[in-house]
């Protein structure tokens, strides 16, 4: 569980930084990369949290 | 080991406590800057009035009880522990990184859209910077005129408290290799240059679309560019940067009051912290503040570099004031004022290579060297 947590933590970190790219090639309207980076961001947290400075106590 | 013990066992009980007293008021400032910075971001949220550049005093009830908001939040984590203050750090920083990759392309785009440049190769970028971005210019009254210089030396010498004044201790002294040092570069290279260059494109763009509007709220800025994720991001970014600033604050204090719990003592600073970012004015004198006040604190750095570095190799005697139980030792006091005098005079002559944001650097030799000199007097003839 904890390594999926850490592969989708990543996945948003990915999209944080596709989102504006797209938005740089016309890709995406300025509207949704925001909505694409907020998606990105609550996603990072609140999978970061499960995974990230739990090393000792799992 | 922190600076703060390290340094009472070079410089004596009295000239620590003083040392640590301009040190925790010093780190108070720095912190209330990044809360202001925090606050603008609620600004935008809660619509109350919020200050421009020349503002010095609070201008609104909203901005008190937005400040007053964020610095409790933030000086409730500081006071945790270095536990909480790494957990939050950690899980903020590659997002934050990221983010800040993220304004600047956004930004770009924009201005690609609204000044209609077409941007096919490097050398288009280019053009579209020189001409329109970075375009240079007089600066506003009262601003000094920034050149690559000042930048450069600028991005290295911001933190210089922290890196060359050697208060990261406070924090690396939990690292486990040597090499974790180099934490300090990715703070400097990816916080300041990567970061600057993505505010800088943003602010320019808020001047091309409208030129009287020239007030620096991170907030608003960020808002633009990437909607509630980059006022999250502005509330984190002055948040992870005002933490280990209180907690470190907190340690110098703690120092001077070492009966006091750490707890008590970094809710006590993170007030006094609170009540400096009330007042605007301290961020929006961040750059002269900042060079101050690593100039301040550099020499003792270079008192405790050349300390456990140098000495050995001179045949000089390491901790000196525990060694001989010296109240204070006058060698380190000594370089410490005296290389303060000298910088101080030097910024006067008004040379453009001596200005408050290059003088540091000669600065760090200056008390280098004095100490040394110093030592050698006054440990000649003395039992070591």
């Amino acid at each position: 569980m904890k390594k999926i947590m850490e592969i989708i933590s990543y996945l948003a970190l990915a999209l944080l930084v596709a989102a504006p790219i797209l938005f740089y090639a016309e890709k995406v309207t300025l509207e949704l990369n925001k909505t694409l980076m907020l998606a990105a961001t609550i996603v990072w947290f609140a999978g970061a949290l499960c995974w990230m400075g739990r090393e000792k106590t799992d | 080991m922190t600076l703060y013990y390290q340094l009472e066992k070079i410089c004596g009980r009295n000239l620590v406590t003083l040392y640590n007293l301009a040190n925790g008021v010093m780190f108070c400032f720095l912190a209330g800057s990044m809360i202001t910075v925090s606050a603008t971001a609620l600004g935008v949220w809660f619509k109350f009035p919020m200050p421009g550049l020349t503002d010095i005093y609070p201008n609104s009830v909203g901005w008190v009880l937005a400040v007053l908001g964020v610095g409790a939040l933030i000086t409730l984590v500081a006071a945790w522990g270095y536990d909480m203050v790494s957990k939050v750090a950690n899980i903020a920083a590659p997002w934050m990184v990221l983010l800040f990759l993220g304004f600047g392309i956004i930004g770009l785009r924009r201005f690609i859209e609204v000044t209609g440049a077409e941007v096919s190769s490097l050398s288009s970028l280019w053009a579209l910077c020189q001409d329109s971005i970075w375009k240079g210019g007089d600066p506003l009254p009262g601003q000094v005129k920034f050149t690559f210089w000042h930048v450069t030396f600028f991005a290295w010498f911001a933190n210089m408290a922290m890196h060359v004044g050697m208060s990261d201790l406070s924090v690396l002294r939990f690292a486990k290799k040597s090499w974790h040092g180099v934490a300090s570069a990715s703070g400097m290279y990816v916080g300041h240059f990567m970061a600057w260059l993505a505010a800088a494109v943003l602010y320019s763009l808020q001047l091309h679309l409208d030129p009287s509007n020239t007030d620096v709220l991170p907030g608003p800025l960020a808002y633009r560019a990437a909607g509630v994720t980059g006022l999250v991001c502005v509330i984190i970014a002055g948040w992870t940067t005002a933490n280990p600033t209180i907690y470190r604050a907190g340690l110098a204090f703690q120092a001077i009051m070492p009966k006091k719990t750490r707890f008590a003592v970094t809710i006590g600073t993170g007030m006094l912290a609170t009540l400096a970012g009330m007042f605007p004015g301290i961020a929006m004198k961040l750059l002269g503040f900042v060079a101050i006040y690593g100039l301040i604190l550099m020499p003792m750095g270079a008192v405790v570099f050349t300390d456990f570095w140098i000495f050995p190799k001179l045949g000089l005697k390491q901790y000196y004031a525990e060694h001989r139980g010296l109240k204070i030792n006058w060698a380190a006091g000594i370089a410490w004022i005296a290389t303060l005098v000298i910088c101080v005079a030097l910024v006067k002559s008004g040379k453009p290579q001596f200005q408050i944001f290059f003088v540091s650097l000669p600065g760090w030799f200056i008390a280098s060297l004095l100490y040394i000199v110093i030592s050698k007097l006054t440990q000649k003839g003395a039992e070591v």
